[in-house]
């Protein structure tokens, strides 16, 4: 008991371990690409609202036109990119998170 | 579009919205109560006890955000400006994503609750307690 490691050491260590590095860095490189993309379709979504009018208000079918659709894309790719990082997350984070909270517990029980 | 919200608040109607509210500000109560009486750590309160599966927290985001805010606003802004109301609410869709891939992950396993907690926990505290004082927004939960 007396030479085990206080608990912020203990943090501090699976900070510096290489598992840790390896699941922080899959998270960003997750994350920040992710992020940049979604930014860029809604930001072209935005612009071709603003100074492309006459491609923005072609119709396509009845009275919907491409500027509607566009609006719907922006919801269907925001569901997709949802699922997708909770698939990431449960098959590529979570084990490796589990394992370092596995270990992190185990002296102490 | 003023004379048309003029002629909605006759007596009856006003009557009829009053009474609705109060109904639904006695349901909001009672089921407060009911929950009062199991809560009793922090993270009861804050995060009902961990015990809300991934969809049911997801659910209840969702009322979050489907609130006035969307009923009342965006319908409204549409009412009045077509198109570019439409394109006003895509914004607040688009900014979900930013809460939950730059914000949610990265707060999830710190164990606090609220914004504030959670940079006085990664940051040294005296500094930060006077900006964060002034910034009623970091006070909204990290709902995670």
């Amino acid at each position: 008991m007396t030479t085990e490691a206080t608990p912020s050491e203990k943090y501090l260590e699976v900070q510096r371990s290489e598992e840790f590095a390896g699941l922080r860095r899959k998270l960003r490189n997750f994350v920040f690409p992710m992020t940049v993309a979604f930014f860029l379709w809604y930001a072209l979504y935005v612009l071709l609202s603003a100074y492309a009018r006459g491609f923005m208000s072609a119709k396509i079918v009845g009275h919907i036109n491409v500027a509607l659709l566009f609006g719907l894309l922006q919801f269907v790719s925001t569901f997709l990119i949802a699922w997708y990082y909770s698939r990431y997350a449960a098959k590529e984070l979570d084990p490796i998170a589990d394992k370092i909270n596995a270990d992190l517990k185990e002296p102490r029980s | 579009m003023i004379s048309l919200a003029a002629e909605a608040t006759t007596s009856t109607s006003r009557t009829l919205t009053i009474t609705l509210f109060l109904i639904f500000v006695a349901i909001t109560l009672a089921i407060t109560i009911w929950a009062s009486r199991q809560t009793k750590t922090a993270t009861d309160f804050y995060a009902g006890g961990r015990q809300f599966s991934g969809f049911q927290n997801g659910l209840a985001i969702g009322g979050d955000y489907m609130s006035a805010a969307s009923f009342l606003g965006i319908a409204g802004l549409i009412a009045l400006y077509g198109y570019d109301g439409f394109l006003y609410s895509i914004g607040f869709l688009v900014a979900w994503l930013v809460a939950l891939l730059l914000v949610a992950e990265f707060l999830r396993n710190s164990g606090r609750y609220t914004m504030a907690d959670v940079l006085a926990f990664r940051m040294r505290q005296r500094p930060l307690f006077v900006p964060l004082l002034r910034s009623p927004r970091l006070w909204f939960r990290s709902s995670t």
